[in-house]
Order: C-alpha cells, then sequence, then structure tokens
C-alpha cells in the first residue's frame, strides 16, 4: 500500500480513503502479539501481552484516531464506532466518556450494529435497549458476538421490556442460539419473570438448569426433590453438583437419610473430576473416619496432592489453603513441639508465605494465629507482634476469638516490655479495644 | 522460654499461662500443667477454654466439660465444639438447643449459587459459599451436626 497516496487522497476528503489510512496506522500500531478476538491464549501470553501493548506505538495509534475521526465526520458509520472506543479507552487520544457515548449513539444512528449493541447496553431506556439490540442482532455478522444481542431481544421479547410481550417471538429468537445458549438465557428470562416454566424448560436440556432447578428445591428446604435434580446434573458431567450430592447425604438434609458411605461415593466421584472442594472433603472424611477407617496419613496424602495440584480452570488451586492447613496440624499433631516444617506450612496456610505467585489466600485466622504463637515461643518476638497486629486489625466474625486474643497479647507485650520496647500507652490503647466481657 | 512465660503468666497474660501449661505437660509435670490451665481459662484464654473442656471430657467430668465447651460456641462457630456438646447431651434438650440456636445464628448456606445470595454474603463481609475456605467447611459441619440435633430432639 502506497501511504503517501492514500493520504493525499484523504486529504481531499475522500472516505474510503481515510478509513483505509486509519486502519493501516491501527494494524501498524499494534503488537504483532496481538490476538483476534476470540483466540484461545494462556494466561502467561495475556500479560505478555499486557506489556506488549503498553509498548504499542503511541503516534500511529494518535494518526490513526485522527484519520478514523476525519472518516466518522464525514459520515462513516463504522469510523464512528471506532472513534467512540478510543475516545473511551483513551486509544490516540484523551479520554472522553461523555464524547464517547455521543459517538457511539452517532454509529449506532448511521446504522452501525457494534455502536447499537453498545447503546443498548448502556441505555436506561427499555424501548432504546430493546429496539438496538434486535437491530444489531439481525445486522451482526455472527462472528462479532451476535449472540449477546439475540439473548437481549429473546429476554426482552419474554419479559415485555420494551415492546410488548411475546413468547412466539421469544421462542424465534432463542431458536438462533445453540443448545446450550438458549438454555442459559431461558434462565436468565426464569430469574427476571419469576416463571417457572422458563426454569423448568431450561433443566431438561442444561446442567447449568438442572442446578437451578435443584436450587429452587433446597430454597423450599425440599431435598429430597433437589437431590434428585443435583443428581441429573451430576449424570451428565457436572461435577460440582455431584459434590452437593454428596454434601446431601453427608449432612443428611430434610427427609434424606444420612449417609456418610454414599456422600465418601460422590466426593471420591467429584474429586476424580479435578474438583478440589470435594477432594478436600472427602480428605477430611478420612481424616475424621467418617464413611471409611480413619486413615491420617492417606488424609495427608491427599491433602499434599491438593496443594501440589493446579486445577484445571484457575491455575493454581483456590482451595488449597484448608489442605495446608491440615497438613500443618497433623505434622504439629505428630512432632508435639515446634519445627520449621509445622511453622511453614501453617505460614503456607495463612498466606504469610506462598508457594506460587498467583496464590489466592482465604481467611484462616487459626492459621495467622498458629503462625504468631510459633514465633512468640522461638522468641522472634518482633515478627510474632507484627503477625498478631494483623489477626488484630483484621476485624471479622470468623476472626473473632483470635481477634481477642491477638489484641491482648500485643497489650501483654506493650505492657511487659518483653521482646519490643516497654510502650504503657499502647498497652492502654490495646486494652481499651478488648471486649468488655 | 520458660523463665519468661513464668513472668508473663504471672503478670497475668493469660496465653503464656496457658503457653506454660502446655510446656509443663510436656515435661510431664501435670499437676503445674493443670494449675496454669485452671488461671488461663479464669482469664478467658479462648485456647485454654478449649483445651479444658477436651481434658474434662477425657477425664469423665461431662457436666463440666460441656460448660466449657458452651463457652467456646459462645466465643466462635466451632463446629468441633459443638459436636461434642451433642455426644455429651444426647438426651439434654436444652443443651442441644442451646447449640442448636448458636448454629442457627450463624450463615450456614452452601447450596444456593444466587447472585443476589452472593451479594448478601459479601454483604456481611465474607467471601463467596462456593470458595472452600475453612468456613465453608465449617458451615457443612454446622449444617450436619443441626441435622443430628432435630433428629435427637424428635426422637426426645
Amino acid at each position: 500500500m502506497d501511504e503517501q497516496k492514500l493520504i493525499q487522497v484523504a486529504e481531499t476528503g475522500n472516505t474510503c480513503a481515510m478509513f483505509e489510512l486509519a486502519r493501516y496506522y491501527d494494524e501498524q500500531s499494534r503488537s504483532p502479539r496481538d490476538d483476534k478476538v476470540g483466540d484461545v491464549i494462556s494466561v502467561e501470553d495475556f500479560f505478555k501481552n499486557l506489556e506488549a501493548e503498553e509498548k504499542d506505538d503511541p503516534e500511529l495509534k494518535a494518526k490513526a484516531y485522527k484519520y478514523y475521526r476525519m472518516a466518522a465526520e464525514s459520515g462513516v458509520a463504522e469510523a464512528m464506532t471506532e472513534v467512540a472506543h478510543r475516545l473511551y479507552d483513551g486509544i490516540g487520544t484523551e479520554k472522553n466518556e461523555a464524547e464517547s457515548d455521543e459517538w457511539y449513539r452517532r454509529g449506532a444512528e448511521a446504522g452501525d450494529p457494534t455502536a447499537m449493541r453498545v447503546v443498548a447496553f448502556r441505555s436506561d431506556n427499555a424501548e432504546e435497549k430493546f429496539k438496538y439490540f434486535k437491530r444489531s442482532a439481525e445486522l451482526l455478522p455472527p462472528s462479532l458476538n451476535k449472540k449477546d444481542s439475540i439473548k437481549q431481544t429473546a429476554i426482552n421479547y419474554a419479559a415485555g421490556r420494551g415492546t410488548e410481550k411475546n413468547l412466539v417471538r421469544a421462542e424465534e429468537w432463542l431458536a438462533k442460539l445453540d443448545e446450550r445458549d438458549a438454555a442459559l438465557t431461558r434462565l436468565e428470562i426464569a430469574q427476571i419473570t419469576g416463571e417457572r416454566l422458563w426454569l423448568e424448560q431450561a433443566a431438561k436440556t442444561s446442567p447449568e438448569g438442572m442446578v437451578k432447578m435443584a436450587e429452587s428445591f433446597v430454597a423450599e428446604n425440599d431435598f429430597k426433590n433437589a437431590l434428585l435434580w443435583y443428581k441429573k446434573a451430576s449424570d451428565v458431567g457436572d461435577f460440582e453438583a455431584t459434590s452437593i450430592v454428596g454434601d446431601i447425604y453427608y449432612i443428611g438434609e430434610n427427609g434424606v437419610e444420612q449417609d456418610y458411605e454414599r456422600a465418601y461415593e460422590y466426593y471420591e466421584q467429584a474429586a476424580a473430576c479435578g474438583y478440589n472442594m470435594a477432594a478436600i472433603k472427602l480428605a477430611l472424611m478420612i481424616y475424621h473416619g467418617r464413611g471409611c477407617s480413619k486413615d491420617r496419613q492417606k488424609a495427608q496424602g491427599m491433602f499434599r496432592k491438593i496443594v501440589r495440584k493446579r486445577e484445571k480452570f484457575f491455575g493454581v488451586c483456590r482451595f488449597n489453603s484448608v489442605a495446608k492447613f491440615y497438613i500443618a496440624k497433623m505434622l504439629e499433631d505428630r512432632c508435639r513441639g515446634i519445627f520449621d516444617n509445622v511453622l511453614m506450612w501453617y505460614k503456607r496456610a495463612a498466606g504469610l508465605e506462598r508457594m506460587d505467585e498467583r496464590e489466592s489466600t482465604h481467611d484462616m485466622p487459626e492459621a495467622m494465629y498458629k503462625v504468631a504463637n510459633i514465633y512468640f515461643m522461638q522468641g522472634k518476638f518482633a515478627e510474632a507482634l507484627q503477625v498478631y497486629e494483623q489477626i488484630a486489625e483484621h476485624y471479622s466474625r470468623f476472626y473473632y476469638p483470635y481477634n481477642v486474643e491477638a489484641a491482648k497479647k500485643i497489650m501483654w507485650m506493650n505492657e511487659l516490655g518483653e521482646g519490643v520496647p516497654m510502650d504503657k500507652i499502647k498497652a492502654a490503647e490495646w486494652r481499651e479495644r478488648l471486649p468488655t466481657d | 522460654m520458660k523463665e519468661q512465660l513464668i513472668k508473663w503468666a504471672q503478670a497475668g497474660d493469660g496465653d503464656c499461662m496457658y503457653k506454660l501449661a502446655m510446656l509443663y505437660r510436656n515435661e510431664g509435670n501435670t499437676s503445674a500443667a493443670d494449675d496454669w490451665l485452671a488461671k488461663a481459662v479464669a482469664t478467658k484464654n479462648f485456647c485454654a477454654i478449649r483445651e479444658y473442656a477436651d481434658r474434662l471430657r477425657k477425664k469423665g467430668d461431662f457436666d463440666a466439660a460441656v460448660d466449657m465447651y458452651k463457652e467456646v460456641i459462645k466465643y466462635s462457630g466451632d463446629a468441633e465444639a459443638m459436636e461434642a456438646v451433642v455426644d455429651l447431651s444426647e438426651h439434654n434438650i436444652e443443651n442441644l438447643n442451646f447449640v442448636l440456636d448458636a448454629i442457627n445464628s450463624d450463615y450456614n448456606e452452601i447450596y444456593l449459587r444466587d447472585y443476589k445470595i452472593i451479594q448478601r454474603i459479601m454483604s456481611l463481609g465474607t467471601r463467596r459459599h462456593n470458595e472452600c475456605t475453612i468456613q465453608t467447611l465449617q458451615a457443612v459441619e454446622r449444617r450436619r451436626i443441626a441435622s443430628r440435633i432435630r433428629k435427637l430432639l424428635a426422637d426426645n
């Protein structure tokens, strides 16, 4: 492409040239690592791309904006939407949400389906929402996530939002979606309208529908029927539902007899599918000897496996704080003393030491308290104080007893001045914070 | 460390009394251990109360153990303490109701994944229920114990 020639033509007011030139600069300004919509990339690549994006050429982005803007002002609908995107994100120009809104609206009015969809999502006016969802559903090519607009159009017809309620039309639009999306949309309609019929239809084909159906029975305290629907969802591969079946048997909910053996079986099934929540519950059953013989060694092996495991969907196991806590607890029970290994596992459980930088941590007051106590008994008072302070400051009802104990400990450390400089004023402040009873 | 613990325990630090009790127990000095544990309990040290309840249970002093476990339950939703009370008072309706009330005063939902429920939990300053935290597991345990209590109350 001859850039100079295109510039000359664009400067004469040729809208096609303006748009072409804008796209050319736009593409040139992007890092070669940029992915196309719909590409599946790893988390590592995603972050690398983010870094690469920061290195994108701002000059080229500004040029792209300039020519999109020229084309938009000359009436090119697609360019109006591009201008709106850029104003919204501040790419090649200053961020300006109000102006961005205006350009989306102009793009929608000029007939660009992408702009219509944005306006529809943002609008507070039900009629306008319906109008633009429907128009964009008709105009958008399938590659541009048309199904969102189809879904919303079906929902609006079913709920009578922005248009007359029309179930036939709603079904016509639902028929344009694949089976799963249609089922999920029916669920959304059920939630909006409160009409059970939609839920029942969704439950016929999708595991999500089956689970929602089960939940509707849970809400009525009817666990016999809830169990039935959770089992159906489990049969079609919803391992979360399998684990819940285990819960119902484990607890022995209303109308369902407690049955540890069956709970064990279902937890085992869900754990075999890679569901760590079930794996933890299974390990705990083995730990306590419920539904099986008590086997602490086997339980510890399972907890260690859970900690090592990377979850299929979240990269790092979200549930492993509990597993780490139990590893520490078992080590502590066995060694009956203070060992570095126990401290290490409690620190890991408390999120004070990460095995993987992307690990998320959970409220584990007991683990934090254990860490502080071990530091204290090792004579590492400064470290202990730091953790006690974290526990004392982090108030939640789960922290309550540890919260109070930590506050007492800080009060005494300051009062007696052992390990930390004596500070009677600070001690008094902490004493004031203690509950009166 | 022991000298320091003694000094702090004598000054009134309940946690150090408890730690000292544990230290004496490991050394085999049970009378000193029991003595310091009782003192720690008097300061309302949570861990001491928990430990004392277990000791009383092992010794067969069930009524006193139940009283201690009830103290623990008052402080926290500790499922093990609740189970202990139920184990020790299968025919004591008052104690069973005490535990049931404690369970009912907590948030024990584990099934519903509704957006509004998640919002409700967030507003309580806790995490989403379907993440497996120790609290979720405790909620499962509390539900199981509640089921057991309801059955016992019906039998009684």
